[in-house]
């Protein structure tokens, strides 16, 4: 499984890569903003991205809609403390397929992280 | 209307869910009180706009800085290092990501987080200005946090409100 990964803080990065390594990542790529993950997913075609919202020079909704206009279904989750549900809605909306909630746990993150998967490999087979 | 019970109470639900999901150390803390901002060794801030206008800085000595940098890490951190400014920038952000939420208003928005030392401070966030502090132990470290907050939206009659 290829895992892109995008906040522009480090620590959140790593917090987030050590969720998901023993979750059968195979490869991680990471990017600091909306603009250089649109350019990593590209050429790195993930299978699964994790994407903050607030940051800056392209915010992670900002990131969705372009990503979602290139034809991309692979998975999103963002992960945020944008918790308020107008905010929840407008990230579904924009192509967003689960969303995990800062603060987080491990096991809570894991858990969001395992049904978005089980969701899309399920739809995968339905289609 | 500056910050009222509601805020404040926010801010310590958020810290205290912050501390225990992503520290996984015990807080206490200690009451409110009007005061005038501080400077501390590192600070970390973040701006609100919106429904609510102003800021929240949260401040640390070194040591404080390099227990709480390291616990989120999850590896030892050094005072002064970027690693160790990014970690108190988004332990800043987490705080404030979650207590927003928990406020009255209905849209407030944060901003990035920002990292100063006092040789970095801006004119942005002057000593002197009035806030409303309360100060947490958090493990072996102690943190200050600075609520300057201003609602814009007019909210029912709050007997608490500071």
């Amino acid at each position: 499984m290829r895992v892109l990964i995008i906040d522009d803080s480090k620590t959140m990065r790593s917090i987030v890569k050590s969720v998901i390594e023993p979750l059968g990542a195979t490869a991680i790529e990471e990017a600091g903003d909306g603009k250089e993950a649109l350019e990593r997913a590209a050429a790195f075609r993930p299978d699964l991205v994790l994407v903050d919202w607030n940051m800056p020079i392209m915010s992670g909704l900002e990131f969705v809609v372009a990503f979602r206009a290139t034809g991309s279904k692979t998975p999103v989750i963002m992960v945020t403390t944008e918790a308020e549900k107008p905010r929840v809605i407008e990230a579904i909306k924009a192509g967003v397929n689960n969303y995990a909630i800062k603060p987080f746990t491990p096991a809570g993150l894991t858990q969001i992280i395992e049904s978005t998967l089980a969701k899309a490999r399920s739809g995968a087979r339905a289609a | 209307m500056a910050a009222t019970h509601h805020h404040i109470q926010a801010i310590v639900d958020a810290t205290r869910s912050v501390c225990e999901m992503m520290l996984r150390l015990p807080v206490s803390f200690t009451s409110p009180r009007l005061t005038s901002t501080q400077s501390h060794d590192v600070q970390g801030i973040v701006g609100l706009s919106g429904d609510a206008t102003g800021s929240v800085t949260i401040g640390l000595d070194r040591a404080s800085a390099e227990a709480l940098a390291t616990a989120l890490v999850g590896a030892p951190i050094k005072c002064g290092s970027s690693h160790c400014d990014d970690a108190i920038g988004e332990l800043t952000n987490l705080i404030v990501g979650a207590a927003k939420t928990r406020f009255p208003e209905p849209d407030v928005r944060i901003g990035c987080p920002r990292v100063e030392s006092p040789s970095t401070r801006s004119n942005g966030s002057p000593d002197g200005a009035q806030v409303t502090a309360f100060s947490c132990s958090i493990g072996d470290a102690t943190m200050h946090i600075e609520v300057a907050l201003r609602s814009l939206k007019p909210l029912a009659a709050d007997p608490h409100a500071a």
